[in-house]
């Protein structure tokens, strides 16, 4: 079976996973396909290609350098797992964070939004952030859209980094809700488009919307949302199960060398249930 | 000998000044008493039309004043679904001065409107004077006074930051709790009903209770700031329906003329006080209707472009008539405007009561 795997600079995680990935689902065929936020935005379709506009040169130059061409005919594809979009974390997360919701038991003084008000206007920011994508993933099932990972962590801390958003939801005894209430929504939209959702895999979270620290790509604290070949591991093998309804342990040969750091979560065995 | 129009400018001449002039560029319409910047900050609030100038102002990047809505850029329609993004505050439209005026006092302490919850059909209750900003009710009586306890507090805040509060008035109509006097933008049983709906009464404000109602928001908004300026403006969307017993096309009139005559009174007696012509560029007979949709009523983008560059114009010389025409306005022609839920029911009247 061929199984696409595309999207922003986030797919690096699951392209470094790619001998653990081979070695662990020898049945699957899988090709990645990844510019950088700023150029997949900007990246069109030409009939069933996707890739950076002819006119776009440095788009152009940079999928040869990360693919080796400058588009990927989609049509050659029984599976696309897209990884990368935001679906508009930020200004959701802000607003998640900066105030309270009328009936709610907490209350921290922050302005009062009713929840039929907050989920109203998150819906819509995911809407147009799924709309954006509608060229290439409208009505398509093939297509499954993970976010982009949460950030590490370590952007709790202050610094080069940090979160300020999502540190200030992390204080808050909402945050757990809210992540799953976002999810949800996310789920919900890709669903009216016939898309699927893959949540992160809890087993990777530290906190709602953070990723633990182990799978952080770099010791430099100034990249804390891009991720390591763990977590390749671990997302792709939640994919595997969830939306190929593949065994991972069947499929797990001989212990296979593999770029990056294994970790226990990225075995699919101690991947806990998630949303799909 | 000569007369004394022999020395008049062009723009005191109907055929100059409005004639052979570009309706959409109506030369020297518009004076500032006072100059209005990106930076200043400002207010808005009003009839439907204040949604158009607020947008316009937020498009340019000037410092229109918001001080509740999300932050992040959430999509213009959603915002404006939940009332938010449409004016400096969460107030909805705000269509006669006394209301302006009832809730700033609520605002600060000073009064309290009465009958502040209403409830739905559908059993939902709503805040009486902002109706539509949530549009799936809330569950209690105690949550409408929660938000609009909340609501109170944002306003306040907002106004002791204002520089200039741009107020567009929208008509003299409104319906009046016979008792307090408390105003409602909206009467009894077209979106909501109070527990007494026979507590409630029609009134349509006169040019004088109009000027005394702007004494008391000029001296109010000079309490608060010494630098206080008000720029008002009258709506050119005409009204939906009336009660007044006119005919519609006449009770406008009053409505509107009303409105101008003491809007001009009063900015005529006010260094402080200005007046802009959104009304004069939008029903200019030389546009011959075409700054209105096609239902007459609504403004198209046109005719908000026509104002906002008139006004863009006289206050910034570095900003080209066309950088206001940068974004049509989310619903473009239609802002909310709770009025527009009164036709339904005179559509409704017609066919079923009258031959037409």
């Amino acid at each position: 079976m061929k199984i696409l795997v595309m999207g922003t600079s986030h797919t690096a995680a699951l392209r470094d996973a790619a001998d653990w990935i081979g070695a662990t689902y020898p049945d699957l065929d899988v090709t990645y396909f990844s510019l950088p936020g700023f150029y997949h935005a900007r990246a069109q379709m030409n009939g069933p290609w996707f890739g950076p506009a002819k006119d776009d040169d440095k788009g152009r130059d940079i999928s040869l350098q990360m693919n080796g061409c400058t588009a990927i005919n989609l049509d050659d594809f029984a599976h696309i797992l897209h990884i990368g979009s935001r679906f508009s974390l930020v200004k959701c997360s802000q607003l998640m964070a900066d105030f309270d919701i009328l009936g709610h038991p907490t209350r921290t003084g922050r302005p009062l939004m009713t929840r039929a008000a907050a989920l109203g206007l998150i819906a819509a920011s995911v809407e147009q952030d799924v709309a954006t994508r509608s060229v290439m993933a409208d009505h398509d099932p093939r297509f499954t859209f993970m976010p982009a990972p949460y950030p590490l962590a370590r952007s709790r801390m202050h610094g080069a980094g940090h979160e300020p958003a999502l540190s200030r939801l992390d204080a808050r005894d909402t945050a757990q809700d809210w992540a799953d209430t976002y999810s949800k929504v996310i789920q919900t939209t890709l669903a009216n488009v016939e898309n699927h959702f893959l949540a992160q895999p809890v087993s990777t979270l530290a906190a709602p919307f953070f990723t633990d620290n182990i799978y952080a790509l770099t010791e430099d604290t100034a990249d804390n949302r891009h991720m390591n070949a763990s977590f390749g591991q671990a997302v792709f093998a939640h994919f595997a199960t969830h939306r190929l309804g593949l065994d991972p342990v069947t499929h797990i040969t001989a212990a296979t060398p593999f770029a990056g750091r294994q970790h226990d979560s990225a075995h699919p065995a101690s991947s806990r249930q998630n949303a799909i | 000998m000569a007369n004394p129009y022999d020395t008049l400018p062009p723009t005191a001449f109907w055929r100059s000044g409005v004639v052979t002039e570009q309706p959409k560029a109506v030369h020297g319409i518009y004076r500032p008493k006072y100059p209005i910047g990106p930076d200043s900050k400002i207010m808005t609030a009003g009839s439907c039309f204040a949604q158009h100038i607020h947008h316009a102002l937020r498009v340019q990047d000037w410092s229109v004043l918001d001080l509740e809505s999300p932050n992040g850029g959430f999509p213009q329609e959603a915002l404006a679904k939940y009332g938010y993004g449409q004016f400096s505050g969460r107030y909805g439209n705000i269509y006669t001065l006394r209301q302006m005026v009832q809730l700033l006092c609520e605002a600060f302490g000073i009064s309290k409107p009465s009958d502040p919850v209403w409830q739905r059909s559908d059993g939902r209750f709503i805040d009486a004077q902002r109706p539509t900003v949530e549009p799936d009710g809330f569950d209690t009586p105690d949550m409408v006074l929660q938000a609009r306890n909340d609501h109170l507090k944002a306003v306040r805040q907002l106004f002791e930051q204002t520089e200039v509060f741009i107020f567009t008035l929208g008509g003299t109509e409104t319906w009046m709790h016979k008792d307090t006097g408390t105003v409602f933008p909206t009467a009894p049983g077209v979106i909501a009903s109070p527990r007494h709906p026979n507590a409630f009464r029609f009134h349509n404000f006169t040019q004088n209770q109009i000027l005394r109602e702007l004494k008391v928001l000029r001296d109010f908004g000079r309490k608060i700031s010494g630098s206080f300026k008000m720029l008002l403006t009258v709506s050119p969307v005409p009204m939906t329906a009336t009660a007044s017993g006119m005919h519609i096309l006449s009770a406008n009139t009053y409505s509107k003329s009303t409105l101008r005559a003491a809007v001009g009174e009063f900015a005529q007696a006010h260094h402080d006080v200005d007046y802009f012509p959104s009304y004069e560029l939008i029903t200019n007979p030389m546009s011959h209707g075409a700054f209105y949709g096609d239902n007459m009523r609504n403004v198209r983008t046109s005719g908000v472009d026509c104002a906002m560059d008139t006004f863009f114009a006289a206050h910034d010389a570095n900003n080209a008539p066309s950088k206001a025409q940068t974004e049509a306005h989310p619903n473009d022609l239609d802002p909310a405007c709770e009025d527009v839920l009164l036709s339904p029911i005179k559509e409704q009247t017609t066919e079923t009561g009258r031959a037409s």
